[in-house]
């Protein structure tokens, strides 16, 4: 019977050699090869199709001879992007072979194959519990690397004992893997924590350079995540980081670790990030340090990357330690404004001391201003980067003594700039001249020029201020028609409109936003200018013909430009431009006498217009020519009188309100609420209801846009007058509804943005579905404590049929773990029909479209 | 910490690929053909950071390769510009004189050395003699006793 199966067992064994040699399978190399010989995608993807089903089928029998091989093949298909996901199983399986060699294999596959979130990660438990507990180092080595690379919190509650034994290990090769696996573990499971802070203080007393260093980062990742026990660590970290910090001041003791004449950088700037996430906050620590701080700064030599990354997390650790000596403080700042910055000529270093300048500049700002002319130099820097952030240094640097040659420095700017530094430099030149303009007229110049420079990429939120800046001051306003008209109009004045092909080319590309606000302000407040003999009537009159010309060829580049850039859209500019045009024309005709000559021009004009495609254009040409006529001179008067002042500090409250100004900090108003205080959500509410001012008493006609948006002279709809705000929702990454009951239906277009963090931008569009007007209408939004919310005020508090109301909400998480999204909304309103008003809809949405974060 | 390390020729394709997050295989691919199109545009003249979504990136052009760390936003760049530097020493070492190809057809090799110097997305070893001890001694245990572990010497 033995003997038997002796036999039978030899036969399988030749029969399975014999198999082998007719079977072949190809190596890593041949397939690695033969993939680089593909000339197209195409014969790629054949390729990997076609030897993936090798693969499988082996996987499918069993195989294990040629397994290796095989995960091997399937890591070079996923590097390069193709599914291997069949291959995860047999890769846990190369894991527990006994072999090296297998193993080895096995385990970077499950972290290259592999993430923490993949269900079959549990099947590798048992295999990594017996592996932490191998007497062979490698081995052990192994299950400790992928502990630190990929366990999920699960794994980390079945292997953490293990970890723990390897964390008191003699054998330094082990004790460093897991007291990084340690620092994976504080990540996943926070609770663990308060078990870990021993093992990391045994370390600092070490001798063994790699273990010292992977302490420091455990006791990094401990401050981090658990910043309570900071206080109670502070007096076992902080003296023996000092002192080895003092130890690698002086020349090396191993030539290995020295990298261009620096001991050991990455254990300096490790032992100094410690120092500031454990020094915070303690006067004693702080005096601990001083000395060693200020060696550091004074002896380290800068001609290396790496002496500039010692003294780089050396300034930034003082700056963290506000309990420091003032001195010092200084003594980093002028490091970085004169080392980094000006001596170091590499433009990494200036990138780092330009940002790290940023984050002082609040507190230094007389320190940080002598270095100002060499951050304007980096203003010519040709990384944007670098340039970006000395935009916002120099705007942070401003005040009423630099107003005049700063303002300067970014009106130059703004010429060679690219587009999408514009809009910022336009916000951040009217928030400068808003709050240091040493008069009013130099603030009007200011924001003219700016705009003659943006244009389109000039925010709209500031066309409106600019605007509402001209309005509110009577004594300006003379001198904005003249520079306006100088800047938007002059260019055109002297061509003749009927033959604009012999025009400079330059000119043909009209600036919309530009001109419409200069034509708008010569229309409102250029007869002053036309009266008193400066301007002539007739340069006005053609200016605004030639341009009328152009606007019809013109199809706007800009627009596009715009629309990328700053998320708006210039829909119909052209025929907006027109529009205003006809205006400009009307006011000026009934305002100043004008010669017989020029009143027939405007005439002539208004009636060619009259048979215009356009619509709004047509609409606008006739009833303007209607009230040209002299039957009804004294409604017309009455019609084109000039508008009331508009309020200029609330809309420029309101702007400050709603945009990101000043740097590091966000005026926006951030509504974090419970679900439970919804109440509180309501008062907030009632504050941000756009106010209206009271028109009744004015004559006004319903003549269009111009005027529509009168009654309600808000922000929104000052927008309104130069663009239109009806920004259609097709880039939206998916769209939900919200129930709210019979009489209305809303719409969610959900954007996504990344800056600074994950949000969604959710805009709602409400959409009356009944005929009576629902009133004092009112969206509401709370979230629960680990989101953030911040909603806009809706375009209208009335809902109408057939006219949308858009509010738009901002959406982010606070904390850092997985949460489900989900918010509670209400949604009330009044209608006349029904007694029991308020009518009030409520709910929760939790239905946020599926998005890795 | 590092978030990823990528080895990305100038032609965009990938020849390493470190994930510490969990990134889903689409999200690899988008994140590493968006990266390889944003520092092939880039000039040498510009600095070596760029700000990318909520991380940092860091990156070095050694030769024909994009070595390219994805970090922190509060992590020390230049630091991190230095471990870059470490690994290629290291890589450099152990295959002398490292070119692309080497690391095409042995990435393996790119990656065991890699998990020598990186865990955790944390330094772990800065000797480069301790690295490349420790990757021989797992060379020589893969190769030379190949049925039997045991026999393998304790210290590398």
């Amino acid at each position: 019977m033995e003997k038997e199966a002796k036999k039978l067992y030899k036969k399988t064994k030749e029969m399975f050699r014999d198999a082998k040699k007719t079977f072949y399978c190809k190596t890593l190399r041949e397939v690695v090869k033969e993939f680089r010989s593909c000339k197209t995608t195409a014969e790629e993807r054949a390729l990997v199709k076609k030897e993936s089903a090798q693969i499988r089928d082996l996987f499918k029998e069993g195989d294990t001879a040629f397994r290796r091989r095989n995960i091997a093949k399937l890591l070079f298909f996923h590097m390069q992007g193709y599914p291997t996901e069949f291959g995860q199983l047999e890769c846990l399986k190369l894991c527990t072979s006994p072999k090296y060699k297998d193993k080895r294999v096995g385990y970077l596959g499950l972290l290259v194959l592999l993430d923490e979130n993949q269900e079959v990660l549990t099947l590798v438990t048992n295999c990594i519990l017996q592996d932490l507990q191998s007497n062979i180092p490698l081995v052990a080595g192994l299950a400790l690397t992928a502990v630190g690379n990929v366990a999920s919190a699960e794994l980390i509650k079945d292997v953490f004992p293990l970890v723990e034994k390897h964390l008191q290990g003699k054998d330094p090769y082990l004790r460093k893997k897991a007291l990084l696996a340690a620092v994976r573990i504080c990540k996943k499971v926070p609770e663990y924590s308060n078990l870990l802070f021993d093992y990391m203080t045994q370390t600092l007393g070490e001798h063994t350079e790699e273990v010292v260093l992977t302490g420091l980062a455990l006791a990094f990742e401990l401050a981090n995540t658990s910043p309570e026990y900071i206080d109670r660590l502070r007096n076992k970290v902080i003296p023996p980081c000092v002192n080895l910090l003092k130890e690698l001041l002086s020349p090396s003791f191993d030539p290995e670790l020295t990298i261009s004449g620096i001991t050991d950088p990455f254990l300096q700037v490790k032992l100094l990030q410690v120092l500031s996430a454990y020094g915070k906050g303690s006067k004693e620590a702080a005096n601990n340090c001083t000395d060693v701080l200020i060696k550091i700064l004074s002896n380290t030599d800068s001609s290396s990357n790496a002496g500039l990354a010692v003294i780089y997390e050396c300034v930034r650790t003082v700056i963290a330690i506000r309990e420091l000596p003032d001195t010092l403080r200084s003594l980093a700042v002028e490091t970085l404004g004169g080392r980094l910055l000006n001596e170091a000529k590499d433009n990494n270093a200036r990138y780092v001391s330009l940002q790290t300048l940023l984050t002082v500049v609040e507190e230094k700002k007389e320190d940080v201003k002598r270095y100002l002319d060499t951050i304007l130099e980096c203003l010519n820097d040709p990384d944007i980067s670098i340039r970006r952030r000395a935009l916002d240094l120099v705007y942070a640097l401003t005040d009423s003594s630099n107003i005049i040659q700063l303002s300067r420095c970014f009106l130059e700017f703004l010429e060679t700039c690219e587009d999408e530094l514009k809009p910022d430099v336009a916000r951040k030149l009217s928030d400068m001249a808003d709050r240091y303009a040493p008069d009013i007229e130099w603030h009007v110049n200011c924001m003219a020029r700016t705009l003659s420079l943006t244009d389109v990429l000039m925010p709209e939120s500031l066309i409106s201020l600019f605007i509402a800046l001209i309005s509110a001051k009577e004594s300006v306003q003379e001198y904005a028609a003249k520079i306006l008209f100088e800047l938007g109009l002059q260019p055109y004045a002297k061509v003749n409109p009927q033959n604009t092909g012999r025009m400079d080319p330059s000119l043909y590309v009209l600036k919309p936003a530009l001109e419409m606000v200069s034509i708008w302000v010569i229309g409102e407040f250029g007869y002053k200018l036309i009266e008193q003999g400066a301007l002539s009537s007739e340069e006005v009159v053609n200016s605004l013909c030639t341009i009328l010309h152009l606007s019809i060829r013109n199809t706007y580049d800009e627009g596009t430009k715009r629309e990328v850039l700053l998320g708006g859209s210039v829909h119909s500019s052209s025929s907006l431009l027109r529009e205003v045009v006809l205006s400009c024309l009307a006011k000026l005709y009934t305002r100043v006498m004008l010669s017989r000559e020029i009143q027939e021009r405007i005439l002539n004009i208004l009636r060619t217009y009259q048979t215009s495609l356009d619509l709004e254009v047509q609409q606008r040409a006739c009833e303007y020519f209607q009230m040209m006529d002299e039957r009804w001179n004294t409604f017309s008067q009455q019609i084109m009188a000039s508008l009331p002042p508009i309020d200029y500090n609330s809309l420029r409250k309101k702007h400050l309100k709603g945009a990101d100004t000043a740097p590091g900090a966000n005026p926006r108003k951030e509504l974090s609420e419970s679900l439970v205080s919804l109440l509180l959500d309501e008062e907030e509410h009632h504050n941000e209801e756009p106010t209206t001012i009271d028109l009744t008493s004015w004559n006004v006609l319903d003549l269009g846009k111009d005027t529509q948006s009168l009654p309600n002279l808000s922000e929104h709809d000052l927008d309104g007058l130069l663009f239109s705000t009806n920004n259609k929702s097709e880039k939206a990454c998916a769209t939900k509804t919200i129930e709210c009951g019979e009489h209305l239906n809303a719409e969610l277009y959900f954007f996504k943005e990344h800056s600074p963090n994950f949000t969604w931008k959710v805009e709602f569009h409400f959409d009356s579905l009944v005929r009576e007007p629902l009133k004092r209408f009112r969206l509401q939004i709370a979230v629960p404590k680990y989101m953030k919310i911040d909603l806009q005020p809706a375009t209208g508090t009335t809902l109408e049929y057939g006219k949308e109301v858009v509010q738009v909400a901002q959406l982010s998480q606070t904390t850092v773990e997985e949460k489900t999204w989900q918010f509670k909304y209400r949604i009330s309103y009044e209608m006349d029909s029904t007694p029991n008003n308020p009518i009030t809809r409520e709910g929760i949405f939790r239905d946020f479209p599926v998005e890795k974060r | 910490m590092f978030h990823f390390l990528l080895l990305i020729s100038r032609q965009g394709k990938v020849r390493l690929a470190k994930w510490l997050e969990p990134y889903s295989q689409k999200e690899r691919t988008k994140i590493s053909q968006e990266l390889a199109t944003l520092l092939t545009a880039r000039s040498n003249k510009m600095c070596n950071f760029i700000e990318w979504r909520d991380l940092k990136v860091v990156y070095r052009r050694y030769a024909s390769l994009f070595f390219v760390a994805g970090v922190d936003s509060s992590d020390n760049e230049l630091i991190t510009l230095e471990i870059i530097h470490h690994y290629v020493e290291c890589l450099d070492k152990y295959f002398g004189n490292v070119c692309e190809l080497d690391l095409i057809f042995n990435f393996s090799k790119a990656y065991y050395i890699l998990d020598e110097i990186l865990l955790a997305g944390e330094l772990q070893e800065s000797k480069r003699g301790n690295v490349l001890r420790a990757i021989q001694a797992s060379d020589n245990m893969a190769e030379k006793h190949p049925e039997d572990p045991k026999h393998s010497v304790r210290g590398y």
